[in-house]
C-alpha cells in the first residue's frame, strides 16, 4: 500500500522538476539547479554507492550532474528528470567499469545465470553471515540495479528506460532478485532458530 | 509512460512466493541506507560548486541564428581574403633579339601585368618591341614544335649567376635569363635541397624546356656544351 501512496506523491514533484530544468535551459540560473540538486543528489549518490564505493560514487555523481547541466538543452521532457539523471549516472558507472576492468565489465553486463541455481552449500555459507544489506550486495549486479531503482520509486517503464532493456527483462531480474533474497533470509532465519 | 510505481513490485510479488515482509524490509533497508549514506555537507558543497560552474550548452533552437552569424562572418572573411590576396602569378617569357642572339627572359609576373600589356590602347615603343618579339618567339616555338614533334627539348647550357638571376647560354645562340623570383619558385618545388645546391655550383647545366618554351627541368651538366664552329 505504501508503494502506491509514494508513487502518487512522486508524480507532481517530477513535473515540477521538468519545469525547473526547462527554466534552467532558458535562464541558466544556479538557483534552479540548486533545487534539482536538493531533490536528487542524495538519491543518485546512494544508487551509485550501492554499486561502487564512496569515492567513485561521489566522482560519478559530479560527472552526472555536470552532464545533465551541459546537455540540459537537449532535454525534451520525454522522461522525468530523475530518470534522465539516473540514466546518465548508470552510463557513467558502466563506462567506469569498462575502463577499470574491460573483460569483467562485459561479464557483468551479460545476462547472469539464475542465482537460485547456485549450489546449496554456497548459498548457506553466504546466508550465515548475511543480513539484508549484505544480501543485497551479494545479488548479481543487474538484479541489484533493478531492485535499487525500484526501491527508488521508478516504475517498470522507467527502469526499462534507464537500463536499456525491455520491461519483461526488468521483471525477470526483479523476480530473481526477490527470490534470491527470500532464500537467503529464510535460511538465515532457520539457522538462527536452530541456534536458539 | 507508465508512472505506476507499484507496477514493479506487485507483479513480482505475485509471481513469486515472496513474503510481504520482504517488501517492508526492503523499504526499511532502503530508507535507512539512504539516511546513512548521504553526501555530507562538505561533499555536497564541493559537488555543488563544481556543478554550478558549468553552463548549459546552447539549445538546439538557438543554433539557427548562430549558424547564420557564422556563415555571414565566413562570407565576409572570404571576400576580404580574395580582396587582399596577392595577384596570381604566371610564368612569363619575354623574347628579345640582340644581333644574332635571341634572349629569353623567364620570370614570374602578375597576371594583371600581362593583361595590361596586351590590352594597352596605345602601346609604347617598348611594348611594340615586345609584341614584335612575341611574334618572333611564336615563330620560334612553332619551329621548335615542328622539329621536336612536340617533345620536350633538352640542351646543354652554360650557367652564369648574375644579380638578376641566372644567365643560361646554349650553342644555338639562345640566351635565357632566369629571374630570381622564378629561381626561388623552382627552388621551393625542389624537394632535395642538396640537388639544388649542386645546380648552383655547377658551371654547366642540362636545360629541359616544354613545348611552350617554359623551363621544365634543370640538371647539373657533366661536361660543357659541344658547340659546332
Amino acid at each position: 500500500m505504501g508503494w502506491k501512496w509514494l508513487g502518487r506523491l512522486a508524480g507532481p514533484v517530477q513535473v515540477e522538476s521538468r519545469l525547473l530544468l526547462q527554466q534552467y535551459q532558458q535562464q541558466a540560473d544556479p538557483a534552479l539547479l540548486q533545487q534539482l540538486f536538493l531533490r536528487y543528489a542524495d538519491a543518485l549518490y546512494h544508487f551509485l554507492l550501492q554499486q561502487s564505493d564512496a569515492e567513485l560514487a561521489q566522482d560519478l555523481s559530479q560527472q552526472a550532474w555536470i552532464q545533465l547541466m551541459l546537455h540540459a538543452g537537449s532535454y525534451q521532457g520525454q522522461s522525468s528528470v530523475k530518470t534522465w539523471l539516473f540514466s546518465i549516472g548508470r552510463n557513467l558507472l558502466i563506462d567506469e567499469w569498462r575502463r577499470q576492468r574491460p573483460h569483467a565489465a562485459q561479464e557483468l553486463l551479460d545476462e547472469l545465470p539464475d542465482p537460485a541455481a547456485k549450489p546449496l552449500q554456497q548459498l548457506l555459507a553466504a546466508e550465515q553471515s548475511a543480513n539484508l544489506d549484505l544480501a543485497i550486495q551479494r545479488l548479481p549486479l543487474l538484479q541489484r540495479e533493478a531492485l535499487l531503482l525500484q526501491l527508488e520509486d521508478f516504475s517498470l517503464a522507467q527502469i526499462s528506460e534507464i537500463t536499456g532493456v525491455g520491461q519483461e527483462t526488468v521483471k525477470t531480474r526483479l523476480r530473481y532478485a526477490r527470490h534470491q533474497l527470500q532464500l537467503w533470509l529464510t535460511a538465515t532465519a532457520e539457522q538462527t532458530h536452530e541456534h536458539r | 509512460m507508465n508512472t505506476d510505481k507499484s507496477a514493479g513490485v506487485t507483479p513480482a510479488a505475485k509471481d513469486t512466493d515472496v513474503a510481504p515482509q520482504l517488501d517492508v524490509a526492503l523499504r526499511q533497508w532502503h530508507q535507512r541506507s539512504k539516511q546513512q549514506h548521504r553526501l555530507d555537507k562538505a561533499q555536497r558543497q564541493a559537488l555543488q560548486q563544481l556543478v554550478l560552474k558549468e553552463k548549459p550548452l546552447r539549445r538546439s533552437r538557438d543554433w539557427q541564428p548562430a549558424v547564420q552569424q557564422v556563415m555571414a562572418l565566413a562570407a565576409c572573411i572570404l571576400v576580404l581574403v580574395v580582396w587582399l590576396s596577392p595577384p596570381e602569378l604566371m610564368y612569363q617569357i619575354e623574347q628579345q633579339q640582340q644581333g644574332l642572339y635571341t634572349i629569353q627572359i623567364h620570370q614570374l609576373a602578375p597576371v594583371a601585368t600581362a593583361e595590361q600589356q596586351t590590352v594597352a590602347a596605345s602601346p609604347t615603343r617598348a611594348q611594340q618591341r615586345q609584341q614584335q618579339y612575341q611574334l618572333v618567339y611564336q615563330d620560334y616555338l612553332r619551329s621548335q614544335h615542328e622539329s621536336q614533334q612536340q617533345a620536350a627539348r633538352t640542351v646543354a647550357v652554360w650557367r652564369e649567376a648574375t644579380a638578376a638571376g641566372w644567365q643560361l647560354q646554349s650553342c644555338d645562340r639562345l640566351q635565357l635569363q632566369v629571374h630570381t623570383d622564378l629561381l626561388a619558385a623552382l627552388r621551393q618545388q625542389q624537394a632535395d635541397q642538396q640537388q639544388w645546391q649542386q645546380l648552383e655550383q655547377s658551371r654547366f647545366l642540362l636545360l629541359t624546356t616544354g613545348t611552350q618554351g617554359q623551363i621544365l627541368a634543370l640538371k647539373p651538366g657533366i661536361e660543357a656544351p659541344h658547340c659546332a664552329i
